[in-house]
């Protein structure tokens, strides 16, 4: 796998979603806002060796923890895990699966992303729960937890929606990826 | 790894202060992608203000404080301007009734004295003259004060009239009436003497009277000039301030008229319009 062109999809992709991706915020609707980076984990999930890809998209996961933004602890301090580790399970549960899927196809692609942001937002929540659990950090405190809960549910579709131009790019320009070819009875891909 | 990152997770936000740093390591390649996203952001989808009030709190209070000075002086403008609309009130209800009987309305003017000659009381007053009276307003129209007179028009310009006092030696003769100030009070006859007056040339009317007219001082002299408007008849021209026998006509008494109230030492006089105005 090309680094360098995971290192560009990367830059575009935390760029979308920490500063441009605002263009297709719904302010009707809560300000849902549609995700690039999960799509880019889902293919490289999908696609690169099993031990790329889980370098990649825990690399990636770092990234967005530490984009501009997430400071989400006082003092704009940055709270390393929730897409790091989201990610990697995210990384862990499509390359179980990514032989018995079409991977070739945008909506396999659309599919996981939505997965992908449900996923990672599953693992965020558990990482704030066991701090919560820490003594030397506050409990837990909020109201609102189905609503968000719809939101969360409503910013996977419509990051599996941006999936749908966003895969299909990626798939387009899947040749410079160079992603190595499996071999044997593997290796047809599908 | 994995336990690597699970565990910083765990940490303190004040053990995680390295990672701003980080933060601004990851930054600097994002960063010009993202100017130029959000260029393009401002572009398609340009920010919504809920209003035009600036978001920032020290400029709203300048804002606000401004507006604070703003209406304290509007307000302190309109009750001004309420005081002299009282003012105007109150000279439009001392006017005697045959001028606001007249059709044409009474015009009220601000006295804005624009050219007099201040060593000489008698001299003609330049006034400005807004320009919603000029078609108002014409040449030999009378200029009061409540029920006195203080001159007539003789020039209307397009911003200022010029009004020439009635004790101006140019007036020439005027047919008046000599009234008692106190009809009432006295037993005598209304009117006692009619009179033509001229003026004195300092400030005054000269009039002659029989000897036998009564004539005091504080009679009043009243228009009673066909010349002059008819909405003018009765209105004061003056008082009598002395009364003295003639050596040259016996019979006679010379009288000095002295107005009440003198164009220059008012605020706002009346001009009685005689023309029509065109709505």
């Amino acid at each position: 796998m090309r680094l360098l062109i995971l290192f560009f999809a990367a830059i575009f992709c935390l760029a979308f979603d920490s500063s441009f991706g605002g263009v297709f915020t719904l302010r009707s609707m809560g300000s849902i806002t549609p995700l690039a980076m999960p799509c880019l984990v889902v293919f490289v999930a999908l696609f690169a060796p099993s031990m790329m890809a889980y370098i990649a998209t825990l690399a990636l996961g770092l990234l967005v923890d530490l984009s501009p933004g997430h400071g989400d602890l006082s003092h704009g301090v940055h709270l390393i895990g929730p897409s790091t580790l989201g990610y990697f399970v995210c990384a862990i549960l499509i390359i179980k699966i990514r032989n018995v899927v079409f991977r070739r196809k945008v909506f396999t692609i659309v599919i996981l992303t939505v997965g992908c942001v449900v996923v990672t937002d599953a693992v965020e929540v558990v990482i704030l729960i066991l701090r919560s659990l820490m003594p030397w950090t506050p409990p837990l405190s909020g109201t609102g937890g189905i609503a968000g809960l719809a939101k969360m549910l409503a910013g996977a579709i419509y990051s599996g929606l941006l999936a749908v131009p966003l895969g299909w790019c990626l798939l387009s320009t899947i040749g410079m990826w160079r992603f190595s070819t499996p071999s044997g009875r593997r290796a047809t891909w599908r | 790894m994995i336990g690597m990152v699970i565990v910083l997770s765990m940490f303190p936000a004040s053990w995680l202060g390295w990672t701003r740093d980080l933060s601004d390591l990851v930054r600097i390649p994002v960063t010009p992608m993202s100017h130029v996203g959000m260029m393009l952001t401002g572009w398609i989808r340009p920010a919504t203000e809920p209003s035009d009030l600036p978001t920032d709190t020290k400029n709203r209070t300048q804002f606000a404080e401004t507006e604070r000075d703003l209406y304290r002086q509007l307000y302190h403008a309109q009750m001004l301007r309420s005081t002299e609309l009282a003012d105007q009130l109150r000279e439009l209800q001392s006017l005697p009734e045959t001028a606001l009987r007249n059709p044409k309305p009474p015009v009220a003017l601000p006295i804005d004295l624009t050219g007099n000659r201040p060593s000489d009381p008698t001299s003609i007053v330049e006034l400005k003259l807004s320009s919603e009276y000029v078609d108002r307003i014409q040449i030999g129209d009378i200029v009061i004060v409540g029920s006195d007179i203080v001159g007539r028009v003789i020039r209307v310009g397009m911003t200022r009239i010029e009004v020439r006092p009635s004790t101006h030696k140019d007036v020439g003769l005027i047919r008046a009436a000599i009234v008692p100030a106190h009809p009432r009070n006295e037993n005598g006859p209304p009117l006692k003497a009619e009179v033509l007056i001229r003026s004195a040339g300092s400030g005054g009317l000269y009039a002659e009277v029989p000897t036998d007219s009564g004539v005091v001082v504080g009679d009043l002299v009243v228009l009673d000039d066909p010349s002059w408007a008819e909405v003018g008849s009765g209105l004061v021209l003056g008082v009598v301030t002395s009364t003295a026998p003639m050596d040259a006509a016996p019979l006679r008494h010379a009288v000095t008229i002295v107005p009440r109230r003198q164009i220059r030492d008012l605020v706002r006089v009346v001009v009685l319009g005689s023309a029509e105005s065109i709505e």
